[in-house]
């Protein structure tokens, strides 16, 4: 696999040429690139190449000249013809398939012990959630499908990360019950609510909403991170409660953020308007703008931010930017489920700013931090140790 | 979102478009380097092959990273076995099958498509004059003409170009981290 590793370096190579064509590179970066060129006198030559305006002009007409559509239609009937021709040979291979899990089960019993000793790779999050339906029974949303609740509320899995809560409006009582929902550490689920609402909840959440929006407001409670798209209902206020905090909206996007171990809630507005109502204030947010919600006396500052900053996590990366090293790996401990250990304190007030994509194996993640040459990590176990 | 991720997702779907889009011409041109003038004509097949044996495979794939490794790695074999059959390019072959030659026509094609990709996902006006200032090479004040704008504006669409394509990058082009105290 030593071909596949040295593949991958050449593609970041080619990432730090392209940004080297329109900006200074740091020192850092040039250094990357110059131990590559001395590598070889025809890694310099394509170096140049990729400077020379003209030969880019040139590339650039040639990748336009390329028929990617007819190319495309091609593939498109390929994969088609073979999807129905594995459609017919499920059967047989769902047959074979059983014979085999039989044999890695026995394999898995009878593999010798030494195999222990291998290091486990860290797996980012994924899909993970516990669904605790208004009369307390926990349902398994990994085989789940679809159900009816008595409420006549429909609970649907519509993808690999998302569930849909359909109400049917056959609902006979006009109490409000509740379910909820608990994203444990290193998982993520997308949820539809009733009214149209979308959720994108992170790691280590909770969310309790009502079956049916049947009162006067759409109210909810969260706990930890979550990125809502409500849907516009003027007669209706949606409200989310965290902490000592409401967030009232009429539809709108934002994303409110207030771990337990965070003396702060942050709202951060995307669209449209919000409110921000603490015990002793009430603000009202324009988009770009972030309220942070000091807990211990109830006031609330406003910063303008870059939004994407706060919301890239729902979109599969991790921007970060000016954050301190405790933000950025308290966010990978919630993602990765490890427990993070400082040297000093000194180390947990660095400043970083990155960008990564959320779904990288952790080692990745820990390597990139690495080449700033200002932090160290040991991995033990799922511990991680942060020193320099 | 562009993200590589969503590409390599989509694909496992079998949804190919922003492959073909975004990646496709990279491997392409990869191949007929790899062909040489007179056996072009056979790239399209190499890289259509490679593709669809990645897809057969999908699920193996964690990153586009690991699926654009393959694809290289498929079409480079292919292409030197075409060669092969042909003994009287033994010459020509045995420089092929260096790793230099690999590395160097992969960070080629990879730069100068990162490249198409960032101007080609300029908002329309800014993409318009970028390409005609740079690739085309015309002068503002023909640009100006052609576009029926002012001087001020070739200028300023110019600039935001620039502009966009220095710091607003799709977040995917980046993967990477700095301090700020360093």
């Amino acid at each position: 696999m030593k071909m596949n590793k040295s593949i991958h370096k050449l593609f970041d190579v080619s990432k730090l040429i392209y940004k080297g064509i329109f900006n200074r590179l740091t020192e850092g970066e040039m250094n990357r690139i110059d131990n590559w060129k001395k590598e070889n006198s025809d890694y310099e030559r394509v170096y140049q190449d990729l400077n020379d305006e003209e030969y880019l002009v040139r590339g650039y007409k040639n990748i336009r000249n390329v028929d990617t559509k007819s190319a495309l239609q091609k593939m498109q009937e390929r994969v088609h013809v073979e999807k129905r021709k594995r459609r017919n040979r499920f059967f047989q291979v769902a047959s074979s398939a059983a014979a085999v899990l039989i044999l890695v089960f026995g394999y898995l019993q009878f593999r010798p012990q030494e195999s222990e000793i291998f290091v486990e790779e860290i797996k980012p999050g994924g899909p993970k959630a516990i669904l605790r339906i208004s009369d307390g029974s926990v349902i398994d949303i990994d085989t789940l499908n679809f159900i009816l609740l008595p409420e006549g509320v429909i609970i649907q899995k519509s993808g690999e990360r998302r569930l849909d809560f359909i109400a049917s409006g056959s609902s006979k009582t006009k109490k409000i019950v509740y379910n909820e929902i608990e994203i444990p550490r290193g998982g993520e689920y997308d949820l539809l609510l009733p009214d149209g609402t979308q959720v994108w909840l992170n790691s280590e959440s909770r969310l309790k909403f009502p079956a049916e929006f049947l009162g006067e407001d759409r109210k909810v409670y969260l706990e930890g991170e979550a990125y809502f798209n409500v849907s516009k209902d003027l007669n209706k206020p949606f409200r989310v409660e965290i902490k000592n905090q409401v967030v009232e909206v009429l539809g709108t996007e934002f994303n409110v953020l207030g771990y337990n171990d965070e003396n702060a809630v942050y709202t951060t507005l995307v669209t449209g308007r919000v409110k921000v109502i603490s015990e002793s204030e009430v603000v009202e947010l324009k988009p770009g703008e972030q309220g942070i919600l000091n807990i211990s006396n109830g006031s609330i500052d406003i910063r303008e931010v870059d939004v994407r900053y706060f919301t890239s996590w729902k979109d599969g990366m991790f921007i970060l930017e000016d954050q301190t090293l405790r933000q950025i790996m308290d966010k990978f401990s919630r993602w990765y489920d490890v427990e993070i250990e400082f040297e000093s304190e000194e180390m947990e007030e660095l400043i970083f700013k990155g960008r990564v994509p959320r779904y990288s194996e952790l080692s990745e993640v820990l390597s990139l931090l690495e080449m700033t040459e200002e932090v160290k990590f040991k991995v033990e176990g799922r511990k991680i140790f942060v020193y320099n | 979102m562009n993200s590589e991720l969503q590409i390599l997702e989509e694909f496992k779907k079998g949804r190919l478009g922003i492959l073909y889009e975004k990646v496709y011409p990279a491997l392409l041109l990869f191949a007929v380097n790899y062909l040489g003038d007179k056996k072009d004509y056979l790239a399209e097949d190499c890289v259509q092959d490679a593709i669809f044996d990645a897809w057969k495979k999908r699920g193996q794939f964690e990153s586009l990273s690991s699926l654009k490794s393959f694809l290289y790695t498929a079409i480079r074999n292919d292409a030197i076995s075409i060669h092969r059959k042909d003994k009287v390019e033994q010459r020509y072959n045995s420089q092929l099958e260096e790793e230099v030659f690999f590395n160097t026509t992969i960070v080629d094609q990879e730069t100068q498509m990162i490249l198409y990709n960032a101007i080609n996902g300029l908002p329309e006006k800014e993409k318009q004059v970028f390409e005609m200032c740079f690739v085309e090479g015309l002068k503002n004040v023909e640009v100006a003409v052609k576009l029926d704008m002012s001087d001020s504006s070739v200028k300023k669409y110019k600039a935001r170009a620039l502009e966009i394509l220095r710091d607003k990058l799709n977040p995917s082009i980046f993967m990477f981290f700095f301090s700020l105290r360093g």
